[in-house]
């Protein structure tokens, strides 16, 4: 049992994890650090510091998963079903086990398979072409039944049941106030209906597995956000296919150095863990599984499409009166619920009458999962669309109108005060940075073939706060160098420079003094690489195991100073007495006084404040380019202005705001999973014919953080910010489009085809 | 990928001689950009592979006489850079430096390119029984038919993908085809074939020849060219629709005219109603949306590819206007 799991002095605390929000028990810290000071300019913390895997990601050494060989490796490859659904008659493994090289073959007994790419089994080989020679020779015998790939069809009376039971799944509701009355005391209503379309996640790294399972331990070096949480699943999971063994976290290790992105596809197993450890038990040899591109789409989820029919309802003094949403997203072939499609509508402005209701659909296709801002930029993309629609009905500038229903209090100004919202400041300074007088005052009005205009969209993530719980343990050593260790993840955001930077700033030394250990389930539990969550979540542990850590130099600091322990302090590395600062010594004068060669210490993160709702916020600007002859839109400059706290490194912090808006760009232009409803195959898993955007049309991104640190969440001030700047991009780009044509699209991909046809219908209307 | 021989030819001779009467037999690989990717997803399963990579002497561009000859294995990269191609074929020149990505320009060549098998994603899919892998059904009839034809399709649909292949029809050029037996010249309208001839192939190359130069006559300096292409981004892409025009200009008024559509048929399709539109008249922005309107006449798109109808009118028009 990992020492750090008991938990002594429990609290019930509410988090939140990918928007959603659960009570949980957790133990409280020892020992608090003292808030940061909000306005001094600190050493380290702030600083615009490179990754410190920087230079060993581009020049190739950095390691990740599929990057270990070791001594005796083999290759696993998965058998998939080719049908969309199917009863399985027989799954004949005979003809792979004698190819060349196999060394073990594994059905996992599927009765049925439920969408293309459902996993029947697996095979192990020497190499991975004989692997994968040896799927191509097992023969499944399916008995194929009907299916359904495609929400508005999946939606129609008699479409065939994918899971058994009706296709819609249980709704989620929210209503707050009284929406006809809302209604009623509207000046100006407006109506739309919205689609957004499936993306896959697309990280660089597909998922992968390694196992090796030896005599004292299973080893597993594992592609994941969540190391802990993914542990935990593969022990239950082996335990219960062999009961008899011995399997726990005392001998069952999760390893992870780097990985190659995830958004929100590697929370959990990703089902390789399992298969990779039982083909190693088989063959006593390490396995490796790494997925293709086109499994990777298939079968690892994805951002789920909606259908999202929406009414709001102002005042013409630009008041919002009412708010009412009905929403789906098909969610594939999982007993799973819609992506939350309620944060614009219910969180984004002040509005007292909101009704909201959305339910997720059945496919016979692979599973959505939480991506990267789950269920906000499809919100997001149908309501900033509709209220720029709004705002010129009202004839209001957009940006006024946003202001005007600027909600100072959660849940629409009702519910309870955020801890911090800074979100004025990002709108005049991300105003002023895109140049929003220069906007079409009346959309299309540009003369040309290319038509540039202006747009912009708010944001809110519903998260960002960070959970308690994570646990982080210091070494100090005679030498004055120091560890600081625990089993969170590098997943590309600069997640062991900022802890770094943080416990360089909190000993007072150079940040090249701190060695961060990550990756490893031996070390004390972190926190997943998820829902923004995890600077928020792993930064005041850091600093509170560093308190925690100094406090057992003390007695030589109360020796010398013959003062109880109790009046000391310690900051930037000096322990010294409360009443007089002036006495202390630096923790490297301290340690000499000790007989043991380091001192070690850990600490925990506490609760988040009861009374507040932790909240990011942004907004977003961009100018766009439409040829109306192509079809073609542009993306020229884009402007995010973040309040996500105090920033701990803008370099890093940047870097995943510029990656944000590219993929979200994409999402708006060009990316959509195509599901044919003959075959039941996905016509584009590749990323030929799926298309993320290249780099020559990254637009120039300009980043404005706001000034604004937290003064209550946590000792730093900080909120999250991975998953934010995605949520506003969609919305953006189909309000300067609008601007720059006057074409309103309600159905992303906004791709040439829909330009086009948009382009062709106005001219048929004005001539 | 199935196991195969790799051949790496040091001669014509001898790459022909390798080569077998049937296409699994043997395939022939340029640049590889298209065939290695076909062969890791078992949709072309030949029994060994002729490198023409290794040939010498087919990687050159030169003027001979009035003509441009270029190599067959010519990278496309050299295309797109080569001053001669670009002052006297500059639609060629356009197209072949929108090709894909610079990766892709570095390693393919232009007999490749114009070689390369289509893009659909019924025919890339080893799942799918299509018509052009010896089915009996074209799943784009009823599937999701985006990108396919709106000219020339039936009992297939796809579209022919290579972008220098639609400049090059632009212009008078001939092919070079040798085979065991010996060296043929082909006029390039005679050399790809509408599905209603072969669905199963895109030209009439024989499993046992290969294409060994291309020669351009150079048009006079009255003759100007460009290049249009419709991609959903800006690099790594295919033409959802793409024009190559050139015209023998007298003044304003044209004296001849080539259109030719990308993206549009299973081969590079002449725009005859087009040029009429074009041949004898002062262009004018009338005539201009006149060629594009007439470019799109009596196309016959399917259920989700109408907006290429108005995609090369307006491609048709521009590039008619930005050559005058």
């Amino acid at each position: 049992m990992n020492e750090y799991r008991r938990f002594p002095r429990r609290i019930k605390t509410v988090v939140e994890s990918e928007g959603d929000h659960h009570i949980i028990e957790i133990e409280l810290p020892e020992h608090e650090a003292e808030v940061l000071p909000q306005q001094e300019k600190l050493n380290v913390i702030g600083h615009e510091i490179p990754r410190r895997e920087a230079v060993e990601k581009v020049t190739g050494s950095a390691k990740y998963t599929g990057d270990y060989r070791p001594q005796g490796l083999i290759y696993g490859k998965l058998v998939r079903s080719s049908k969309a659904s199917a009863l399985i008659r027989e799954v004949d493994l005979s003809e792979a086990e004698k190819m060349p090289g196999v060394k073990a073959v594994l059905s996992l007994s599927r009765d049925r398979v439920n969408y293309v790419g459902d996993v029947l089994g697996a095979v192990a080989a020497e190499t991975e072409e004989q692997a994968e020679d040896a799927v191509r020779a097992v023969r499944v015998v399916y008995e194929e039944e009907r299916f359904v790939v495609n929400m508005d069809r999946a939606m129609r009376e008699n479409a065939p049941k994918v899971l058994g039971q009706e296709n819609l799944g249980r709704p989620v509701e929210f209503t707050r106030g009284d929406i006809q009355s809302g209604f009623n005391q509207a000046d100006e209503i407006l109506e739309g209906e919205f689609k957004t379309q499936i993306e896959i996640h697309n990280p660089i790294e597909p998922s992968t597995s390694m196992a090796i399972w030896g005599a004292d331990e299973i080893l597993i070096y594992d592609a994941t956000q969540t190391i802990d949480i993914t542990q935990e699943w593969v022990i239950r999971i082996l335990k219960s296919i062999f009961p008899d063994e011995d399997i726990s976290d005392n001998n069952l290790r999760l390893r992870m150095d780097y990985l190659g992105g995830g958004f929100g596809c590697k929370i959990g197993p990703c089902g390789l863990e399992t298969i990779a450890a039982r083909l190693s038990k088989t063959t006593n040899s390490p396995v490796l599984i790494a997925l293709s591109r086109e499994e990777n789409s298939l079968d690892q989820g994805n951002r789920p499409d909606s259908y999202q029919k929406l009414k709001i309802g102002a005042k013409r003094t630009g008041e919002l009166t009412a708010i009412e949403l009905e929403g789906y997203s098909s969610v594939g072939a999982a007993s799973r619920g819609s992506d939350n499609l309620s944060p614009a509508a219910r969180e984004m402005y002040k509005c007292p009458n909101v009704q909201l209701k959305y339910q997720g659909v059945f496919l016979n296709a692979g599973r959505s999962r939480a991506c990267r801002g789950p269920g906000h930029p499809q919100a997001f993309f149908a309501f900033e669309s509709l209220l720029d629609d709004l705002a010129e009905k009202i004839d209001m500038d957009p940006l006024d109108f946003r202001i005007k229903n600027y909600a100072e209090k959660s849940d629409g100004d009702t519910g309870r005060p955020y801890s911090s919202k800074g979100l004025m400041e990002c709108y005049e300074k991300g105003a002023e940075a895109i140049g929003w007088s220069n906007r079409n005052q009346t959309a299309g009005d540009y003369a040309g073939d290319k038509k540039r205009g202006i747009g912009m969209s708010s944001l809110v993530w519903t998260g960002g706060a960070g959970v308690p719980g994570s646990v982080v343990e210091v070494d100090l050593f005679k030498d004055g160098k120091v560890n600081i260790r625990s089993g969170v993840q590098e997943i590309g955001t600069g997640t062991m420079t900022i802890m770094a930077q943080v416990a360089a700033e909190d000993l007072g030394i150079d940040i090249d003094d701190v060695n961060v250990q990550i990756g490893d389930s031996n070390y004390p539990p972190g926190c997943p690489s998820y829902g923004s969550l995890a600077t928020a979540s792993i930064t005041p542990s850091v600093r509170n195991a560093i308190i925690e850590t100094l406090r057992k130099l003390y007695p030589v600091v109360a020796r010398r100073y013959r003062v109880s322990e109790d009046k000391l302090e310690s900051a930037n590395g000096v322990i010294r007495v409360k009443e007089n600062p002036s006495r202390g010594m630096h923790y490297r004068d301290a340690i000499k006084n000790v007989s043991e060669s380091k001192i070690t210490g850990s600490g925990r993160r506490g609760p988040n404040p009861r009374d507040y709702v932790g909240y990011t916020f942004g907004a977003h600007f961009c100018e766009v380019e439409i040829d109306i002859i192509t079809g073609r839109t542009k993306v020229l400059k884009y402007v995010a202005a973040h309040d996500s706290g105090r920033i701990i490194n803008p370099l890093t912090c940047r870097n995943q705001v510029h990656g944000a808006i590219i993929q979200g760009i994409g999402y708006s232009l060009t990316e959509q999973r195509i599901m044919d409803n003959r075959t039941g195959r996905m016509t584009n898993p590749n990323f030929l014919d799926y298309r993320i955007l290249p780099i020559t049309e990254a637009p120039e991104i300009d980043v404005i953080f706001s000034s604004t640190i937290d003064p209550v969440l946590n000792s730093l001030g900080v909120k999250g910010i991975g998953e934010p700047p995605r949520i506003g991009v969609a919305g953006c780009v189909a309000n300067a489009i609008y601007n720059a044509s006057g074409i309103r699209v309600t159905h992303l991909p906004i791709t040439p085809e829909k330009m086009i046809n948009g382009l062709k219908t106005r001219k048929e209307g004005s001539s | 990928m199935k196991n195969f021989a790799l051949l790496n030819a040091r001669t014509l001779d001898e790459a022909v001689s390798s080569l077998g009467t049937d296409w699994n037999e043997a395939a022939v690989m340029s640049g590889g950009t298209d065939l290695i990717g076909s062969m890791k997803r078992y949709i072309q399963t030949p029994e060994k592979v002729v490198n023409l990579k290794t040939v010498s002497g087919l990687e050159e561009i030169r003027s001979e006489n009035e003509n441009i000859v270029i190599g067959a294995e010519t990278k496309i990269a050299h295309v797109a850079s080569d001053s001669k191609v670009s002052e006297h074929l500059t639609a060629l020149s356009m197209a072949a430096g929108n090709v894909a990505s610079p990766q892709i320009r570095n390693m393919g060549t232009i007999s490749g390119n114009i070689c390369q098998r289509p893009r659909c994603w019924y025919y890339r899919d080893t799942e799918v029984p299509c018509m052009k892998k010896g089915g009996i059904r074209c799943y784009a009839v009823a599937g999701v038919n985006t990108y396919h034809a709106i000219y020339g399709g039936g009992p297939c649909h796809i579209v022919h993908p290579s972008d220098t292949a639609v400049a090059l029809s632009a212009f008078d050029t001939t092919l070079t085809i040798v085979d065991k037996y010996g060296t043929k010249d082909v006029p390039f309208s005679e050399f790809f074939v509408l599905p209603e001839e072969d669905a199963s192939r895109e030209n009439i190359l024989k499993p046992f020849q290969v294409i060994s130069k291309i020669t351009v006559k150079a048009p006079g300096d009255n003759v100007k060219s460009t290049f249009i292409k419709v991609q959903e981004r800006e690099a790594w892409d295919f033409a959802v629709a793409s024009v190559a025009l050139s015209m023998k200009m007298e003044g304003t008024a044209c004296r001849e005219a080539s259109v030719i559509l990308g993206a549009a048929a299973p081969i590079p399709w002449r725009s005859e109603a087009a040029e009429n539109e074009l041949t004898g008249k002062n262009i004018t922005e009338t005539v201009a949306v006149a060629a594009g309107r007439a470019a799109v006449a009596d196309s016959t798109p399917m259920t989700d590819n109408k907006y290429k109808v108005e995609l090369f009118t307006n491609i048709v028009k521009r590039a008619v206007t930005e050559l005058v």
